[in-house]
């Protein structure tokens, strides 16, 4: 059912490899800010597979109109959470999120 | 544009009354605060009551309808997800009178705090009869940004910025995660629509360890959003540090949702028409389910013994009460979801009246820790007899209602023959008493450090009275509730074909 052109393997092994960068940026880095650009790499990673999908496997518009949603609600997302991170620095007056740990058990 | 697709907007739009209740409720809350400058409280509260009463009511008019679905097959409307939806508009009612009167509210604009509380329950709605992965994506974010932002809401608090930005990145990474799962589901069907979905899955031959995969990723996203171990990480935190009114709000409506995406979801691509997860061959899905609901709920009763915060042993009570209600979900049949149902709607009055008692108290305790509670009856005969009854109910012993919930959770596992799952969970209410008991023992057999008399407010207690006789009257009598549960849940046995607006 599902017929493979050649290009989409290249695809998806780029997005593979960006999804496990982004996984690895927000495993080891400490800055709160390095953190939501694992994400927004993780989010990049699944916008390139639905395009990729889009245009070599189902040949219609879902993939795009996927993606376009994606980009707005990642800037949503990125909008709030520097907010928030703007909010930690003024109490904390650090990004560096193992500092910010007051909570615990 | 295409005549056919106005047709079918303008079709849709009756059946999509209760969203656009809360859409128009949240503009004129936003506006009224922009115009008066001035909030209050009282004021925009009322406003939002009214505008989620209309909506519980304007729900209960779509009930029992024939399941239709709007909007090129992005929403459904059917009885389980009214059930959904007149339950999350309940709890906003409850969180928004306990926010009426929050002392660590009123520094902060009211207007925004209410819109936010709007914005989440229109997410939720839409969640609950979401059948399309983009809208279920886009509900999923709409639940969860408005939430980051209740979460530090008190910005002037330590404890409430350091829950936001633990809650953001939980919350963005699991989500983006299930994103990414989501891409490769569409890419092995090609369809968006959960039905394509299951059509496609049955009738190619897909790699059964991609779909592992797939299924896995997307588990990410919504165990984090019912706060099933091992994705609970963030709600400790998040609930000890938001402001109390939110934190009840937590407990309940967006897990409540989480648990209507779960069933919605696996149920319609794995299950539907046939034996459950037939699709999904190579692995044994019922014991890797009941596997989670048992760590579930060890881990919240386990470690909620040794908390020293009251909201936060009422997070890890909550996980607990979440892997209670995943029993129902083992086998993907009616009677185990009819029971999620039926635990729902006394869970929301036990758990929702236990944390009113904690707001009410917040403001004359100096702080959230349970060592507060000690003497507490010498202090206030009536929070403590009221609060008694909630943690019993929530430890499920006899006469109140958490007993007849988890009867009925108990008996769906009986039922799927998952016997070591039941005494996993019997020993585990047993366990549960130790720290719910343990509240009841330090107001009653302990010496308080003060002797000040404490004096509710009659809001709250009016409110109090109203849900400690609904536990109790739903422990005797709960026939009714059972078989609106029943009904609810029935789209799970007799499924017809699913009825378009044209």
């Amino acid at each position: 059912m599902i017929t493979l052109a050649p290009g989409l393997y290249h695809y998806l092994i780029i997005a593979a490899i960006l999804f496990c960068l982004g996984l690895m940026a927000i495993l080891t880095r400490r800055n709160g800010i390095a953190i939501l650009m694992g994400i927004e790499l993780i989010l990049n990673a699944a916008n390139l597979n639905f395009v990729a999908f889009s245009y070599y496997v189902t040949r219609t518009l879902g993939g795009h109109v996927f993606v376009v949603f994606n980009i707005l609600l990642a800037a949503i997302e990125a909008a709030v959470a520097l907010a928030i991170v703007f909010a930690i620095y003024r109490h904390f007056h650090s990004v560096e999120v193992p500092d910010v740990n007051i909570m615990k058990g | 544009m295409d005549p056919t697709a106005v047709l079918q907007i303008k079709n849709s739009i009756p059946y999509f009354v209760p969203e656009l209740m809360l859409s128009a409720t949240f503009l004129l809350v936003l506006i009224g605060e922009i115009v008066t400058k001035r909030s209050t409280y009282g004021g925009f509260g009322l406003i939002t009551l009214g505008g989620l009463i209309a909506t519980a009511f304007l729900s209960l008019q779509l009930y029992k309808l024939p399941e239709t679905s709007l909007f090129f097959r992005m929403i459904v409307v059917d009885n389980f997800g009214i059930f959904f939806k007149v339950i999350f508009a309940v709890s906003a009612i409850l969180v928004v009178l306990f926010s009426m009167n929050s002392p660590e509210l009123e520094k902060y604009s009211a207007g925004e705090y209410y819109c936010l509380i709007i914005a989440v329950v229109l997410g939720m709605n839409l969640l609950a009869s979401s059948t399309n992965l983009l809208m279920i994506w886009l509900a999923l974010e709409l639940v969860s940004i408005p939430s980051y932002l209740l979460a530090g809401f008190l910005k002037e608090d330590k404890l409430s910025t350091e829950a936001a930005l633990k809650f953001v990145i939980y919350g963005s990474v699991s989500t983006a995660i299930m994103l990414f799962g989501f891409s490769y589901l569409y890419g092995m069907t090609g369809a968006y629509e959960i039905n394509d979905i299951r059509a496609a899955l049955k009738a190619g031959e897909i790699n059964s360890t991609v779909l592992l995969i797939t299924v896995s990723l997307i588990l990410v996203g919504i165990g984090y959003k019912i706060a099933s171990v091992p994705f609970h990480f963030w709600l400790p935190d998040v609930f000890q540090g938001s402001p109390t009114a939110i934190t009840a709000f937590f407990s309940y409506g967006p897990k409540a949702a989480g648990l209507a995406l779960l069933i919605r979801f696996f149920y319609g691509v794995f299950a539907e028409g046939g034996p459950a997860y037939e699709v999904v061959g190579g692995l044994y899905w019922p014991a890797l389910m009941a596997m989670m609901a048992a760590i579930t709920m060890t881990v919240g009763n386990v470690v909620a013994i040794w908390q020293t915060s009251m909201k936060r042993m009422l997070g890890y009570s909550s996980i607990a009460h979440v892997g209670y209600m995943l029993m129902g979900f083992v086998l993907l049949r009616q009677d185990g979801i009819q029971a999620i149902l039926f635990y729902l709607m006394i869970y929301m009055v036990m758990n929702l009246g236990a944390f009113l008692v904690v707001i009410a108290l917040s403001g004359q305790m100096e702080s959230d820790d349970l060592s507060q509670y000690r003497g507490l009856a010498a202090r206030s005969q009536f929070a403590s007899a009221i609060l008694g009854i909630f943690m019993l109910s929530l430890t499920g012993i006899p006469p109140f209602a958490g007993f007849i919930g988890k009867f009925y959770l108990f008996a769906a596992a009986v039922h799927a023959e998952f016997y070591w799952l039941v005494i996993v969970a019997v020993l585990n209410s047993v366990v549960s008493f130790v720290y719910y008991g343990g509240v009841v023992r330090r107001m009653y057999l302990e010496e308080a450090s003060s002797n000040t008399p404490i004096v509710l407010p009659s809001l709250s207690r009016t409110l109090l009275v109203i849900l400690a006789i609904a536990v109790l009257a739903m422990g005797v009598y709960w026939s009714p509730i059972a078989d609106y549960s029943e009904r609810s849940a029935r789209f799970f046995s007799q499924k017809a074909a699913i009825a378009k607006v044209d």
